[in-house]
């Protein structure tokens, strides 16, 4: 009984995680992920070698957990598999499929392959789709451009028509302009109702993407933004000399700011209230007054979450 | 579960890829062709011309391997570089229907290349019998005994060793297989348990008129392809790796 009202609880989720665990005798993978997505978007942020790749993979049951279990909707993606049902449809960050074909005769190949009457509804079209991420070219998939092999990489996936999207570093490879475009891309192009899970480990892409945010560190879920507490609207970084005597700083800022020293030098002030030229005039203020030179402030809204991200995926590097 | 609406699908995709590529058709086509001509119109081979039906035999044979191992090995091998085999593990395909396919695949290009050999058989005065029609079985039991073995390569050895080997192992079965040269007797007789063989004795039962076969010789060979078919694919099954 016990058993049975977990199961059903797990069900609600378009994807559940239990205790995930898939390592390699080499080091890395993920270790004991206990994570579940619903419909909107989610990126999924880490350094790499976090464990990105292999969450993604053994979520669209390409990787065989070591142990642990992955539920869509309840089952078990060899369960949809063995009954021939696709529920995630998925853009892998390496390869290149079927490098003699065009990407146009791809698509359609998959477009006939996923054509059978269950799936049908409310998918888009080859012609849509080749028009959306410019696919009409006649060069062979292997010539592709790395952007145009990402961009149908994305419009492979998403012919599927499934419930679930998984795109894993769709932007990787990309100018800053092209990975904006194809971020405002799927935004038009993917149904509101999926589950998407987009993995980068470009922290700026998290500015371009609104939903929630998952960054794992050495194979586990470091930071969620769904179960953090941080509330902090606006952050505040700037560079100075070291060992900054923060409770000094603190008393002559608002009450309600978090404030540390990411790395030697380098500081992170998040507040809930705007940070105004008031504000930073302070900062500047009592620098001054013990003697330490400011240099690189930056202000950003919404800094609250991405510079607790940074902060988390950093310490590795100053450790 | 396996859907035959999909396996068709990824047959006809995979067979129009394949049919595609030039030197496929160079493999199939035009090599079985020379073979045919060069046996039967010169005495370049074996000192003396081939009689039609076993030349025809020899040929269908090379096609069958040809199609059935090396290119299905060199195929298969370059897309699991290339991560074509995951990319299919992300779609609604079971892996059976993966594998399937692409036996299926290159069965259809045997059959394709055979169909070429038989009308240029036919232009050099050979007459089909009525046992012809067997044919493509004995083409899909001769896919089955190689295949295993085209994935047990494709799966296990990196793509550049698996295009050296495969292409390797045609050249043996051509040479030593007892397809185009024929042996002494006590050879002939170990030969007959390995594929080359065992398949063109088959063909060369069906394509020849009015010969001395027993149910004996057939159910034999028959025999023969089916075991090393199913040791080649339970040692794919066994050793594959996907990527």
């Amino acid at each position: 009984m016990v058993r049975n009202q977990a199961q059903s609880e797990l069900s609600t989720w378009a994807i559940a995680c239990q205790n995930l665990s898939a390592t390699y005798p080499g080091g890395g993978g993920i270790s004991d992920v206990n994570i579940n997505f619903g419909p909107g978007v989610t990126a999924i942020v880490g350094n790499n070698g976090a464990g990105k790749t292999t969450l993604l993979e053994t979520i669209a049951g390409l990787r065989t957990p070591n142990s642990g279990h992955v539920w869509l909707f309840g089952r078990s993606p060899s369960q949809w598999r063995s009954e021939g049902v696709n529920q995630i449809g998925v853009a892998l960050q390496d390869g290149r499929p079927y490098p003699s074909a065009k990407p146009v005769a791809l698509l359609n190949y998959l477009n006939d392959l996923y054509s059978d009457t269950n799936s049908s509804a409310g998918r888009p079209t080859v012609g849509f789709l080749t028009e959306a991420f410019a696919l009409t070219t006649k060069t062979l998939i292997k010539n592709l451009s790395g952007g145009e092999l990402q961009r149908l990489k994305c419009a492979a996936a998403l012919i599927a028509g499934t419930p679930i999207l998984i795109l894993d570093e769709p932007t990787a490879g990309l100018d800053p302009q092209g990975r904006r475009d194809l971020y405002n891309l799927l935004a038009q192009v993917v149904p509101q109702q999926s589950t998407l899970l987009v993995s980068t480990h470009i922290l700026e892409d998290l500015e371009t993407m609104n939903g929630r945010v998952i960054a794992l560190k050495a194979g586990q879920v470091g930071f969620d933004s769904h179960a953090s507490t941080t509330t902090s609207a606006y952050s505040m970084t700037f560079s100075s000399r070291a060992n900054i005597e923060l409770t000094g700083l603190r008393n002559a800022l608002a009450e309600d700011v978090v404030i540390s020293e990411k790395m030697n030098g380098s500081y992170s002030i998040t507040s809930n209230a705007p940070i105004d030229a008031a504000f930073i005039t302070s900062v500047m203020n009592f620098c001054a007054q013990i003697g330490a030179e400011v240099t690189q402030v930056n202000v950003r809204e919404r800094g609250g979450v991405l510079a607790e991200i940074e902060d988390l995926l950093l310490e590795k590097g100053t450790q | 579960m396996i859907s035959s609406r999909r396996l068709i699908i990824q047959t006809k995709w995979e067979f129009l890829l394949n049919s595609r590529n030039s030197e496929q058709i160079l493999l199939l086509v035009l090599i079985p062709i020379v073979i045919l001509v060069v046996l039967t119109k010169t005495t370049i081979i074996g000192g003396e011309t081939t009689e039609l039906p076993s030349a025809l035999a020899t040929v269908l044979t090379i096609s069958t391997f040809a199609a059935g191992l090396t290119s299905l090995a060199i195929a298969t091998a370059f897309e699991r570089r290339s991560e074509t085999l995951v990319f299919l593990g992300t779609t609604s395909l079971t892996r059976v229907e993966v594998v399937l396919a692409k036996s299926l695949g290159s069965l259809l290009l045997a059959i394709f290349a055979g169909l070429f050999t038989f009308t240029a058989a036919i232009i050099l005065g050979w007459t089909p019998t009525p046992f012809t029609i067997l044919i493509p079985l004995w083409m899909v039991l001769g896919v089955f005994s190689v295949s295993g073995f085209a994935y047990l390569l494709a799966g296990t050895l990196r793509a550049e060793a698996v295009l050296a080997i495969a292409n390797g192992i045609f050249v043996l079965v051509l040479m030593f297989g007892g397809v185009i040269f024929t042996f002494g007797t006590s050879i002939t007789n170990v030969l007959e348990f390995f594929p080359p063989l065992a398949l063109k004795n088959l063909i060369q039962f069906s394509v020849t008129d009015g010969n001395e076969v027993t149910g004996v010789h057939v159910i034999k060979a028959m025999s023969i392809l089916m075991v090393w078919g199913v040791i080649g694919h339970m040692l794919a099954s066994r050793f594959f790796k996907w990527r």
